[in-house]
């Protein structure tokens, strides 16, 4: 929520707040929660994921994504990286500084915020491909999914929440030329097997590595944005 | 006391053109875009340039990664930031100071738009004339394609356009990655369409929608039809968005809202008019023949002179092959002398177009990838002549012993003994055709190679190895040299 968007009824009079419940009670944690999420935009960044289930639930019934072949994960890395890019946005803080000086629990809200976000990405991409052949089936959705969050977080630091969605487009179009020329290499996960151990553990070094810089840091705050 | 008479309505000052130049100047300077151009750079280097430098030196060959690669990559980060850009009044909350400014809200969002479509345009351009000028160094006849750059130009300023009003109408943080991931999104699933589909028309307006022939442009001139008609629709649809945009923003002044809605009818004009001309379009050999925009004289071949050499037989090139030559005698040779004295064998080697080689004409489609890419040869005429389509050559020749013109032999032999044009003979064909093909040193291909070692392992440890690979098998992830 932002100042701007408090307002007062004309008329009103102006009224003491209500002294807070303590910090411990469940009370001021949900309603922390609640400002939090507010504050991130969760609630379109829902939608927007859900939008993505949609859109791969779409293109496997018209076969806009081959049986077999280097193109079948074309369409399904394109989707992963959108939803990437949906959860790195969300980092990005309206208020900067002052909330980074009082904001206790901030740390523990942005590990939950983006670990719940990459979960609920996960779970929506395999709902969409529910009872329908996507190729590398769950387990790859959920390395993809996490490896390239993961760079969307660490782009979040680098160069601020607001065009963090940079970091997995741009990794989306290495994937996607890797893919059309069937390169193979555990750095650029997409092009393996799910069962790839060494892709697999690339992706999830990234995420955790994502997780914990965005845990630690936040992200960036430019003055531009 | 004195009364002093007032107009109503002030007049209007004109705005100076050098206040405008600051203007743009500004939003120039401060530019998201410029901090991606480093970004699209490498992007361009490891994709489109890899891409082009594995192709043979002909121009039209590696001006076709401009639409396929070099123009996805630009377009997904160009609408995003666009996008970006369009939202900033938005995001800020200062639409009403920006509105109660001097300066129509209109031609100040022209001018955002304008700095981020002139850097995204910079970046297009310079990664266009590093491949053009690498291009120049090896390329030995022809010249560069100005077409599918201007195809290209059209193509991102519309992305711009349409990430722009995106931006403005629905201003917040997930409206540049969302505009992103639209942008490939639509080229993605458009280039599927033209791939399923076998007489594809409005879906040519694409910009990933076909890969020329690997001798496209040398034999004959290249089609500009389909590239006019691109510009046309991808122009219209950005002027049409931005008089959009002038109709939505324009408030008070009726002369800019008259402009905007000009500005607008004019551009649906011209995205209808190339949508119309798409739906007539008609995909033949040597490129997509548009008849409105047709012109009649681009049918004609290029005249040239061949370039031969004597080998057992003279074999004769196109001058833009001459590099290849030496490579090619020396692969045709051992063919050539095994032949020798038997009936019809061939007394000279001509290259022809791949498109006039009627066994591949048939296969031809420039929506076909995998059947655009090939080799294909036929024996005529007394004494025999063999015709040879060169199509799938290297970026560069070869050392012989790395078997870069394998296929060549392939279609030589298949010319000779069986039914031409890459098509299956019978058993028996086949089997003299490899029993030749062995005795000129020509090695089986690579897969034939995992297949037969495939082949030769027991049932139960063929099922043994499906049961574990048959995923990764189905969605492409195994590489020749994973197969047992």
């Amino acid at each position: 929520m932002t100042p701007a968007r408090v307002r007062t009824p004309a008329g009103a009079e102006s009224k003491t707040r209500p002294i807070l419940p303590g910090w411990g009670s469940a009370t001021a944690g949900l309603r922390l929660v609640r400002l939090y999420v507010a504050s991130r935009r969760l609630r379109v960044a829902l939608g927007a994921l859900v939008a993505c289930s949609l859109v791969l639930r779409a293109a496997l019934e018209r076969h806009w994504i081959p049986s077999s072949g280097p193109l079948t994960q074309q369409l399904p890395v394109l989707l992963e990286a959108g939803t990437a890019s949906v959860i790195a946005v969300t980092t990005h803080s309206p208020f900067g500084e002052p909330e980074r000086a009082t904001g206790r629990w901030l740390s523990y809200l942005r590990f939950g915020t983006a670990g719940a976000l990459t979960g609920i990405a996960v779970g929506l991409l395999s709902a969409g491909a529910a009872a329908a052949h996507l190729p590398g089936g769950t387990l790859d959705v959920v390395r993809n999914v996490a490896g390239m969050t993961g760079i969307g977080l660490i782009s979040a630091t680098v160069i601020g929440g607001g065009l963090s969605w940079i970091g997995p487009m741009a990794y989306l179009v290495l994937s996607e030329d890797a893919i059309l020329n069937s390169w193979r290499t555990p750095w650029i996960w997409p092009t393996t097997p799910s069962q790839d151990a060494g892709a697999a553990f690339f992706a999830a070094l990234v995420f955790v590595a994502g997780i914990a810089i965005i845990t630690g840091r936040g992200a960036r705050q430019r003055a531009a944005e | 006391m004195t009364s002093l008479t007032l107009p109503l309505r002030s007049k209007s000052q004109p705005v100076r053109p050098t206040r405008r130049v600051r203007l743009l100047r500004l939003e120039l300077r401060h530019s998201t875009m410029i901090w991606l151009l480093a970004l699209l750079g490498a992007l361009f280097y490891f994709d489109a340039f890899h891409k082009a430098a594995g192709y043979p030196p002909f121009w039209l060959v590696r001006s076709s990664v401009i639409l396929h690669e070099l123009v996805p990559d630009v377009s997904l980060f160009a609408a995003g930031v666009a996008a970006w850009t369009g939202s900033r009044e938005g995001r800020r909350q200062t639409v009403d100071l920006v509105n109660i400014a001097a300066r129509p809200r209109w031609a100040t969002a022209l001018a955002s738009f304008a700095a981020t479509t002139i850097w995204t345009l910079v970046a297009f351009l310079g990664c266009v004339a590093v491949l053009y000028g690498f291009t120049a160094t090896q390329a030995s006849s022809g010249g560069p394609p100005w077409w599918p750059v201007a195809a290209g130009a059209a193509v991102l300023c519309a992305f711009c356009a349409l990430g722009f009003a995106a931006g403005m109408l629905v201003p917040g943080r997930f409206t540049a990655p969302l505009a992103a991931l639209v942008t490939f999104l639509v080229l993605i699933v458009a280039f599927r369409v033209v791939l399923k589909e076998s007489h594809p028309t409005f879906a040519l307006l694409s910009p990933m929608n076909s890969v020329p022939h690997g001798d496209a442009g040398v034999f004959f001139h290249y089609f500009p039809d389909l590239y006019m008609v691109q510009i046309m629709f991808f122009a219209g649809i950005a002027v049409a968005v931005l008089g959009g945009l002038g109709l939505a923003l324009a408030s008070g002044s009726r002369i800019a809202w008259r402009t905007a809605a000009v500005v607008t009818a004019l551009g649906l004009a011209a995205a209808c008019t190339g949508f119309g001309l798409a739906g007539t379009a008609r995909v033949e050999v040597n490129g997509v023949v548009i008849p409105a925009v047709h012109d009649a004289a681009s049918d004609r071949p290029i005249a040239y002179t061949a370039v031969c050499q004597q080998g057992a037989i003279p074999v004769c090139v196109h001058p833009a092959f001459r590099a290849y030559l030496p490579d090619l005698v020396a692969a045709l040779n051992p063919l050539i002398h095994e032949f020798g004295g038997l009936p019809g064998a061939p007394v000279r080697v001509e290259q022809v177009s791949s498109s006039t080689v009627a066994e591949l004409s048939v296969a031809l489609s420039s929506t076909e990838i995998e059947t655009l890419v090939g080799t294909s040869a036929n024996l005529t005429g007394n004494p025999p002549v063999l015709h040879l389509a060169l199509t799938q050559m290297p970026s560069q020749p070869e050392p012989l012993s790395s078997q870069p013109l394998a296929i060549e032999q392939d279609a030589f032999v298949d010319a000779f003994i069986g039914p031409a044009g890459g098509t299956l003979g019978d058993p028996a064909q086949a089997a003299i055709e490899a029993a030749l093909l062995d005795n000129a040193g020509s090695l089986p291909g690579a897969a034939a190679k995992a297949a037969n070692r495939f082949a030769a392992l027991a049932p139960s440890v063929q099922r043994a190895w499906l049961l574990t690979h048959l995923p990764a098998l189905r969605s492409g992830h195994i590489a020749l040299a994973q197969i047992p």
